[in-house]
């Protein structure tokens, strides 16, 4: 580890909280309806939809209109992957994607995982980039906040039925946040050296006399909505790590700012919801203690180089350099792994799969408890919330009084709603990994033998249903088995989970806000940050730490002792 | 258009909205808890 390296690291993490306060205070301002700068739009698309803006609906009816929207999107996804021959921008003559991995494309993009099984710039159309990824990075990023936003508004509600109008929530967020943001980013971006063209592939001729077609494209706009959004899926199979998609060290530190800047700034607008700032920071706090200390470990994994290597004369000075761009390093490199893993991102400028194994392990147990340090926008924040009324649950349990946060009282129904959205996950990752690494399908598409194949398999099953797209890349993850499979867990990943967290929403906004008491236990301060740390590790560990034994765990000490698999 | 789209795409095409649109179901179970 190199004092440049840190400063570095701490140069874009002071970036990030300086301006998610601000973003968050915003975000808030538009979610109750004060930002009206872009009204005439708004009110032109409600007219043209047939929405009544001030119709509020009930926790049921917003999942309902909110799963109807994802399931036409679903549909409209997959039929542009399967007809993109015959659609526009199509300079290429891209032909159509199969059955199998059109559901799995087009259900990853509705999701937000971005998974991606196939290479982008041969397998999709310049129209199927633009109308079919792009739109639906925006789709299930603003699905993401507005669930975020009834959550919040759960807790500043008293004994009310309704939670506010999802059309007007989703078109409110991508017109006043998503948008604005990313058209800058966009810009930003262009500026370091991105293409966003039209134009066809180029040939250009190497030195050595070779002539080799340089892929291009659209690449700016999708690259902007991509990390902001916490999408993650690349134009390009190389993702961040190709130059066309991140080509300088400005641009390398406005896309890891893009990835986490809006997750924690929703913590901060979880406060001004509340009405009580201190409860946002006390989140806030909470995501940037974990995330930073992840980004320590895998930093010092990765710096600490291959002892196998350095044993045959090899310099470990620069650390473990395998799969990594030389331009971003270790420390760049390790940042950007922990903030696509804490967040739902997955876009990714170095090879996870090339990590060291206790590098790896920490992408990979950030995916598995749930991304929510700082978590995916919205995602993040509703995943939080899940577990800080399991820490008053827990509190309550200790001193024997009825847990309460933010002057609700936390009963069986919230305790049993929360549960059944965390094992959900537990339940596909664990169980997915195990019935594909028992079949020979599944086998046969690990790049490794022994436990660094297993955690190839676990991750692809932690990334799935994490709606986080990110690969232990050395799997072959085409197949009927992981097209099928991998798409249902992440159905299951986005939509089993937020439905419980809906119902939560409200169950609370009905209940009466109760005025802090002296015996009401303070949700904002070290005591009450410290204990979410404890309930959301040891919550992971005793779901997933059996399994890491078995992977990345099982491979360092292997490792240590001369093999490698 | 017959030659690009088969039996297969309406089956899977009806099994990933199916399976989101199965979701309000499941909102229907999670009102009972």
């Amino acid at each position: 580890m190199t004092l440049i390296g840190w400063l570095e690291i701490g140069l874009i993490l002071a970036l990030v909280f300086a301006a998610a306060i601000p973003l968050g205070r915003y975000m808030a301002a538009v979610v109750e309806g004060r930002v009206t700068w872009l009204l005439p739009v708004e009110r032109g698309f409600y007219a043209l939809a047939g929405v009544d803006p001030k119709t509020e609906m009930g926790w049921r009816g917003y999942a309902a209109a909110l799963l109807v929207l994802n399931a036409a999107h679903f549909l409209l996804l997959y039929a542009m992957l399967r007809l993109q021959q015959y659609l526009p921008f199509n300079p290429e003559g891209v032909g159509p994607m199969s059955p199998r991995l059109a559901l799995n494309t087009a259900m990853s993009f509705v999701t937000n995982t971005n998974w991606q099984a196939y290479s982008g710039e041969q397998a999709l159309s310049y129209g199927s980039q633009m109308w079919g990824l792009t739109v639906h990075n925006f789709l299930s990023a603003a699905t993401g906040i507005s669930a975020a936003v009834v959550v919040a508004r759960a807790f500043a509600r008293g004994g009310l039925k309704t939670l506010g109008n999802f059309w007007v929530d989703l078109t409110r967020v991508t017109l006043y946040i998503l948008l604005p943001l990313a058209v800058l980013v966009a810009i930003a971006l262009i500026l370091c050296g991105v293409p966003q063209t039209m134009g066809t592939s180029v040939e250009a001729t190497t030195l050595e006399g070779v002539k080799q077609l340089i892929a291009r494209g659209p690449v700016a706009f999708q690259e902007a909505i991509k990390l902001l959004g916490t999408n993650g899926g690349g134009f390009f199979n190389a993702n961040s790590a190709h130059p066309f998609e991140n080509p300088t060290a400005l641009s390398n530190v406005l896309e890891t700012w893009c990835e986490i800047v809006i997750p924690f700034g929703l913590a901060a607008m979880f406060g001004h919801v509340v009405r009580d700032r201190r409860q946002g920071f006390a989140l806030f706090w909470v995501m940037a203690l974990v995330m930073v200390a992840c980004v320590v470990w895998v930093y010092a994994a990765e710096a600490a180089g291959n002892p196998l290597l350095t044993a045959l004369g090899v310099d470990p000075s620069m650390g473990n350099m395998e799969g990594k761009e030389v331009r971003f390093g270790t420390p760049l490199s390790a940042l950007f792994a922990v903030t696509t893993t804490a967040t739902s991102d997955g876009a990714v400028i170095a090879m996870h799969d090339s990590f060291m194994p206790l590098g790896g392990m920490v992408p990979m147990f950030l995916i598995e408890v749930g991304e929510i340090v700082p978590g995916g926008v919205g995602s993040g924040l509703y995943g939080i919330v899940v577990f800080a009324l399991l820490s008053v649950f827990v509190a309550g349990l200790m001193v024997g009084r009825t847990p309460e946060y933010l002057g609700k009282k936390v009963q069986a129904r919230e305790v049993k709603l929360a549960m059944l959205a965390v094992l959900i996950l537990a339940m596909c990752i664990l169980g997915g990994t195990a019935i594909a690494i028992n079949t020979s399908s599944g086998q046969g598409s690990l790049n490794n033998a022994g436990p660094h194949g297993l955690s190839e398999m676990l991750y692809a099953w932690s990334s799935s249903t994490g709606n986080n797209g990110s690969a232990f890349a050395g799997l072959s993850a085409d197949t009927p088995l992981l097209d099928y499979g991998l798409a249902i867990a992440m159905l299951l990943g986005r939509f089993a989970f937020m439905v419980p967290v809906l119902a939560t929403a409200g169950s609370l906004a009905a209940k009466p806000k109760l005025p802090p008491s002296a015996g009401t236990f303070p949700t904002y301060g070290p005591l009450f940050i410290g204990l979410l740390i404890g309930v959301i590790l040891i919550m992971g560990g005793l779901q997933f730490l059996p399994a890491l034994a078995l992977g990345p765990l099982a491979e360092h000490y292997s490792l240590l002792a001369g093999k490698t698999f | 258009l017959a030659e690009t789209l088969s039996v297969l795409d309406v089956i899977v095409a009806v099994a990933g909205t199916g399976g989101i649109l199965l979701m309000i179901a499941y909102a229907t179970l999670c009102d009972r808890i």
